[in-house]
């Protein structure tokens, strides 16, 4: 009786498990991109980027394109099978890529999938393609790489040390979506011949494409969300009236915070910058002398001021998208404004005042110093 | 039908119940009564060897001499026995008041005892010692000369060091007990006998440190000895069945070396030695699971790399079980839990491959067992065809035609090598792994963490003469984790394992970690 009982909760366990995906790695086709466009007349154009590994482990790896037609996302990527013979997991996408025409529309249709489905990972990377996505996933450019879809995803890892595209994985994006006092943005990729390239930032409104920063209004735009690991600030130093030196100004760390306070009754932003550069370049042979030096550092603090003002305007009076957590500091902070305000924090937003204070430092001018002949 | 049920009836009808042993009769006063009797017991027997001559020189006295060919010294018997009986001076005395003493000042051999009775003399006779009867003595001179052709002592095969001692147990039990003596001269080192089996009748000894050992251990084992009623032992392992633990677990809850220093330093630590004539196997109770994570080298050299490599051993044995399944599991229900790039070059090795993982992997366990199976059992001279057809055929080819894939026969090779790490589970290592394949191939890596928890409470619910299996892990107990997934030095495994409950735990004094000493002075300038 006992063991019986015993049996029976076993076969239970065995028997009432959901665990019944056992699929051949042969019978699978490993999904490594994915783009979404808008359909011609309705509906949504998947791209799909696979793995094809090669038979045998002397033959290149490489990865096959395939495009299907669907009146939503889902029906689309299952229609992908018919297109693949094999059916897809979708485990190991790295990329994701949105035309410019669904952005334009709103994500949240072509996105939906992704978030809701088991097999999708969160980790992925999303890009907006500069016209359609299906053009990025068609370059198969074998001889720079063997599966374009993940070094899509490597290069924005790798930009990191440039700053000139924002890494924002699935999640991030989703998050900032979701939120009514957020708004998501994601990188931008081109097609440049037959190789693509991740530069600028696409920023939303909800889930609608509002407005694009180039690549440097993007760095000014990791600065004031914290987000920047490097970079090149390149300077302008006068020397005399018509000399002027170029020097290169490596980022090395970045903090920003940033506060609140009230004035009148208005919330005013206070972005304050710490940033640390080493001085990687000059255009000319001069000897930085401390007072140079000093110089040289008011001109980066006042470069940096500038450009994160120019992105800041245009993010914020231009495009009006909460790109910046301004909403959520303000919250905060200022728990009586925000009651009474919130409601209307659409209106108040563009007008609000923002500062932005910088402190740079420059401790380190490079193993160069141009005295005494050298 | 029916003549199947008349067979049945005639052997109920057969006497199972005959008794092997000698009727108990006592030894005669009449020579010629017990001639007869002996010859009849050995009538058919052409290695029994009878040997009738006289005593004495002017008195005489009829003798028989009885023993068994090739189980006695001969050349002992003849000087020291045969020869003085013969030659015997009695002078005025007669000659049974002379024979009387001859066991004090004639037999110069020096093993010697009388017995009244002859079954008792008899099953010494069949041990080697030879019998010498006399007319009109009412006992029997047993003759200690037991000899005979055995093999030398060498280093057992199964179980070598580096360093140490390469001594081996032999298949004599009492050269076996003189090795045990030898490493611990102590009057507390007790090696109690007994016999087993109706018909062998083995010689069966336990040896343990007397004053040390739980006197329950000691009683619970003998009382399991005693209870053993077979006909025959021929090896250790028939007594390892009937006295173990779980007899339907696959995990053993008895120990078993050929080694002596390992039996002594067991013993030392409060455990129970089972010696068994006729076989190099000693078993050793009881049996933590902890212990086939240690080996005897782990307390020759140095405790450092003994600690890696013991924390080592334990990690070989978690993958020579789980490899398998969790290869299976992962590549056929869990692909997301794989780096894109493995999943890549393991998609690729999978293109054309005929069989379905489970089966490929199935199929490559079975005849990495075969294989094993066939390098054990095959003579020799042949070994080198072995190794060629499993490395060459079973690896190279099979992977070159596309049978199977490469990552198949890496990890069936990674599950098959650490399973030789720990030797003592290697049985149990074998069956339980094909068990989580089947679990990881049904319902994945939720199959697999089924059969292991259902694997960790079968293993923590065994015991092993009374000590939990498990020990020091469950129940923990610390002092125990000194040697267990470490070795700490020598100096401070102060105490004996706290599992085994000894009577007297104290094995090493503290304060005898060694300082460094004082620079030395003076010297040859």
């Amino acid at each position: 009786m006992k063991y019986s009982a015993l049996l029976l909760l076993l076969f239970m366990l065995v028997m009432l498990s959901g665990c019944w995906g056992s699929k051949e790695l042969r019978d699978v086709g490993i999904m490594s991109g994915i783009g979404v466009d808008k359909g011609i007349d309705s509906g949504f154009d998947v791209t799909a980027q696979t793995i094809k590994p090669g038979s045998k482990s002397d033959l290149p790896i490489s990865a096959i394109v395939h495009t299907t037609h669907g009146e939503t996302v889902f029906e689309a990527v299952r229609n992908m099978i018919s297109e693949a013979k094999k059916k897809e997991i979708h485990q190991h996408i790295d990329s994701l890529i949105i035309g410019k025409a669904v952005a334009e529309d709103g994500v949240t249709s072509a996105f939906d999938f992704f978030l809701r489905d088991h097999e999708p990972r969160f980790n992925m990377s999303v890009f907006l393609a500069e016209g359609n996505a299906k053009e990025i996933l068609e370059i198969l450019n074998t001889e720079l790489y063997d599966i374009p879809a993940r070094e899509m995803k490597n290069s924005l890892v790798e930009q990191k040390a440039l700053s000139k595209a924002p890494y924002v994985e699935l999640h991030n994006f989703y998050q900032r979506l979701i939120d009514p006092y957020q708004d998501p943005y994601m990188p931008i990729i081109h097609k440049i011949d037959n190789d693509f390239k991740n530069e600028g930032t696409a920023i939303f409104k909800g889930d609608k494409l509002v407005g694009e920063l180039n690549g440097v209004e993007t760095r000014g735009m990791l600065r004031v969300q914290g987000e920047l690991e490097g970079g090149i600030q390149v300077i302008h130093v006068p020397l005399s009236e018509e000399e002027t030196v170029n020097v290169s100004i490596e980022v090395k760390d970045s903090k920003t915070t940033i506060n609140n306070f009230l004035k009148d009754g208005q919330p005013v932003i206070e972005i304050s910058i710490q940033e640390t550069g080493f001085i990687g370049e000059t255009s000319k042979a001069v000897r930085l002398a401390k007072d140079d030096i000093k110089k040289i550092n008011q001109l980066y603090k006042n470069a940096i001021k500038k450009e994160v003002e120019d992105s800041v305007d245009k993010i914020q009076k231009e495009l009006k998208a909460n790109t910046f957590d301004f909403a959520e500091i303000i919250r905060r902070n200022e728990k009586d404004y925000w009651k009474h305000h919130k409601e209307n924090w659409e209106e108040i937003y563009p007008s609000l005042k923002v500062v932005v204070k910088v402190n740079t430092e420059l401790p380190a001018n490079g193993l160069v110093n141009y005295e005494g002949g050298r | 039908m029916l003549r199947w049920i008349k067979r049945k009836i005639e052997y109920s009808k057969l006497d199972r119940k005959k008794d092997f042993s000698v009727s108990d009769r006592m030894v005669s006063k009449k020579l010629s009564e017990n001639i007869t009797y002996i010859s009849e017991l050995f009538e058919k027997n052409s290695d029994v060897v009878f040997r009738r001559f006289t005593i004495g020189r002017q008195q005489k006295a009829d003798a028989f001499l009885v023993g068994i060919d090739g189980l006695y010294d001969k050349t002992a018997i003849h000087e020291n026995i045969i020869k003085p009986l013969m030659e015997l001076e009695t002078g005025d005395l007669p000659i049974l008041q002379r024979l009387e003493t001859i066991e004090q000042d004639l037999l110069s051999i020096s093993d010697i005892s009388t017995e009244r009775t002859m079954k008792k003399s008899v099953s010494q006779l069949l041990k080697g010692d030879p019998l010498l009867l006399i007319d009109g003595m009412e006992y029997v001179y047993i003759l200690g000369s037991r000899t005979w052709e055995m093999r030398g002592i060498q280093e057992p095969v199964t179980e070598t060091v580096v360093r140490g001692p390469r001594e081996g147990f032999v298949e004599t039990l009492r050269t076996n007990t003189a090795m045990l003596r030898r490493k611990i001269h102590n009057q507390n080192l007790i090696i109690e006998q007994m016999t087993m089996g109706t018909l062998s009748q083995t010689d069966v000894a336990i040896a343990y440190i007397n004053h040390l050992v739980n006197p329950d251990l000691l009683e619970e084992v003998k009382n399991r000895l005693r209870k053993i009623n077979t006909d025959a032992i021929l090896e250790s392992g028939y007594i390892e069945e009937f006295i173990e633990d779980a007899p339907y677990s696959p995990f053993p809850t008895i120990s078993n070396t050929e080694r002596p220093d390992v039996v002594s330093a067991r013993i030392l630590e409060g455990r129970i030695a089972i010696l068994v004539d006729g076989t190099s196997t000693v078993l050793i109770v009881p049996y933590l699971m902890m212990e086939s994570f240690q080996a005897a080298e782990d307390y020759y050299s140095r405790p450092y790399y003994t600690s890696f490599i013991r924390m080592l051993r334990l990690i070989g044995f978690l993958a020579s079980t789980l490899a398998p399944a969790v290869y299976v599991a992962f590549q056929n229900f869990h692909k997301e839990t794989f780096p894109t790039e493995l999943l890549i070059s393991l998609s690729a090795s999978r293109q054309g491959v005929p069989f379905p993982l489970f089966i490929e992997v199935f199929l490559m366990m079975i005849s990495f067992e075969w294989l094993r199976e066939a390098g054990i059992r095959m003579p020799r001279h042949i070994g080198q065809a072995v190794s060629i057809v499993g490395a060459l055929v079973l690896g190279e080819s099979a992977v070159n035609a596309g049978f199977v894939g490469a990552p198949t026969v890496i990890i069936v090779a990674i599950s098959a090598i650490t399973s030789f790490i720990i030797t003592p589970l290697n049985d149990a290592i074998a069956l339980i792994r094909f068990a989580f394949l089947f679990a990881a191939g049904i319902l994945g890596i939720y199959g697999v963490m089924l059969a292991l928890t259902f694997s960790l409470l079968h293993v923590a619910s065994l015991r092993s003469f009374g000590v939990p299996y498990m020990s020091p892990w469950f129940p923990i107990m610390w002092s125990d984790w000194k040697d267990f997934l470490i070795r700490a030095p020598f100096w401070k495994l102060n105490h004996r394992p706290e599992a085994l409950h000894t009577l007297n735990d104290l094995r090493t004094a503290n304060g005898n970690k060694p300082k460094s000493g004082k620079k030395q002075e003076g010297g040859e300038e």
